[in-house]
């Protein structure tokens, strides 16, 4: 396919799986996500680590949803996605006894890695040597694992691999996963993030660097996005899956299409290993190509899902750079209100939120917002969900090593 | 066969492996519970840890039954 006509190609979601804090599935996740009620609770499994608290998958039953073998084989990074995958697939109404499994593609996020497995397997190794250490230590905590058990899960045999880019792993997934498709060597994608990192020494390096908040007396008000009060993120996991088709093959099979991923584009900040760019010049950089990308204007766009993740410097780049792209114009909102940050899989449970708000309507509130800091300057929603026709939106995410990914969705 | 290096083996399998309780017998392999090469190879440290003797990873086989690997056990000198 030459590149002038694959650009024209549209492609649409025709499918979501969600396994996140917000709940299991996609009417029970857009339901919380509108009720601005943030998911962050103490968390006993945590109880002596560096951070109390987190934004857990509520009810998560490993056992029960992939059998009982999954338990001790599959880490939970790798659990939540083939749950979320699955659950993707079935929404989309695909049948897996009749599409070309060569042509089906499996692109998937991830930042951390199983690091449970690997924290626990590294406590052995310390106290009892090489040969206590579990043969499954590698393929349960490296990160392409993930996209590999899909694909055996699913029988998917096209290609097959995973993105980091930190916290923007999820939308360079979807991204990647676009462009695949537009290329023609598939039919379909299986794309999203996933992750499950709330193991001891990670959430210790976290804390560390000072990016955890520290509301430890009132966790459900630890996450407050664009707050004049917040302190840094509550750390979360989840997985989300999204089923990419090209539109064209969606109607043909009579697939209903929840919207169009219409733009992507991405930037590097090259400017510091873990600080954002104060300036916020490279995620402006990102927005306006995926716009370009898009073929919009920003007054074209309604609806921001902001990275947000409720970090001082962080909160204010990301509003610097979207007031010298919009102004004050589109609905701002930081869904990590509800579901803390859920780092690698973040990107990915955000441009399905971004898709459920141009589908439905509306755009979800920032859990916790009092006062919005008087640096951020945007039109943030808060208390309720606001109704409202989005014909465009976008999904900003931005990762440690200033990776910047943005997508632009727009309604099908 | 030591019925009680048996149970042992059996209670692993149940807790720690996802077998379920019905599945086990004497004559079962390895193999019929789904064990690969490299669930083997935890099986052998699950079981050279409760035992408390080494097991070599080519030990164990997926022909390997309960029955069998109870008599490699029991061969190790290991009373339970």
């Amino acid at each position: 396919m030459a590149a002038a006509q694959a650009a024209g190609v549209e492609i649409g979601v025709t499918g979501l799986g969600l396994v996140t804090p917000a709940g299991i599935g996609r009417e029970e996740n857009w339901a919380r996500v509108c009720s601005g009620v943030s998911t962050a609770a103490a968390d006993e499994s945590l109880a002596g680590e560096a951070i109390e608290f987190s934004c857990r998958v509520p009810g998560f039953d490993p056992a029960a949803e992939l059998g009982p073998e999954s338990v001790w084989r599959l880490d939970r990074f790798v659990q939540l996605a083939m749950v979320a995958t699955r659950k993707a697939i079935a929404d989309a109404a695909l049948d897996k006894s009749t599409w070309d499994s060569a042509r089906v593609g499996v692109i998937l996020g991830n930042s951390l890695g199983g690091t449970a497995t690997f924290e626990a397997q590294h406590k052995r190794f310390i106290a009892g040597g090489a040969r206590r250490v579990s043969p499954l230590l590698i393929p349960m905590s490296m990160m392409n694992m993930v996209a590999g058990y899909v694909a055996i899960d699913i029988g998917a045999k096209g290609p097959n691999l995973v993105t980091a880019t930190a916290c923007a792993s999820g939308a360079t997934a979807i991204g990647a996963a676009r462009d695949l498709l537009r290329s023609g060597v598939v039919d379909i994608v299986l794309t999203g993030a996933t992750e499950s990192a709330l193991s001891g020494a990670v959430l210790a390096g976290l804390s560390q660097m000072g990016a955890l908040s520290k509301r430890k007396d009132d966790p459900g008000a630890a996450s407050r996005p664009f707050d004049v009060d917040r302190d840094g993120f509550v750390p979360g996991e989840g997985a989300a899956v999204l089923v990419l088709e090209r539109v064209s093959d969606a109607k043909a099979r009579g697939a209903d299409v929840f919207a169009k991923i219409s733009g992507y584009a991405a930037s590097a900040d090259a400017y510091h290993a873990t600080a954002p760019d104060p300036t916020g010049a490279g995620a402006e950089r990102a927005i306006r190509a995926a716009l370009s990308d898009a073929g919009l204007a920003p007054g074209d766009i309604d609806h921001v899902n902001a990275h947000g993740t409720s970090t001082p410097q962080g909160d204010v780049a990301e509003a610097r750079a979207l007031r010298r792209v919009f102004g004050e114009g589109p609905a701002v909102t930081s869904t990590k209100g509800v579901t803390g940050h859920t780092l690698g899989a973040a990107g990915a449970i955000e441009a399905a939120y971004t898709v459920l708000a141009v589908r439905e309507g509306a755009a979800p509130p920032t859990a916790n917002l009092g006062k919005v800091d008087s640096e951020v300057g945007l039109d943030v929603v808060a208390g309720e969900a606001r109704r409202m026709p989005i014909k465009a939106a976008t999904s900003n995410s931005f990762g440690f090593g200033g990776h910047n990914a943005v997508l632009v969705v727009t309604a099908a | 066969m030591d019925q009680n290096i048996y149970d042992r083996i059996g209670t692993l399998l149940t807790t720690r492996f996802g077998v379920q309780q019905h599945e086990l017998s004497p004559e079962v392999t390895l193999e019929n519970l789904r064990f690969d090469s490299l669930a083997l190879l935890e099986f052998a440290l699950a079981i050279e840890e409760s035992f408390g003797t080494p097991i070599d990873a080519e030990e164990l086989s997926p022909v390997h039954t309960l029955e069998s690997t109870v008599e490699l056990v029991a061969a190790k000198g290991v009373t339970v």
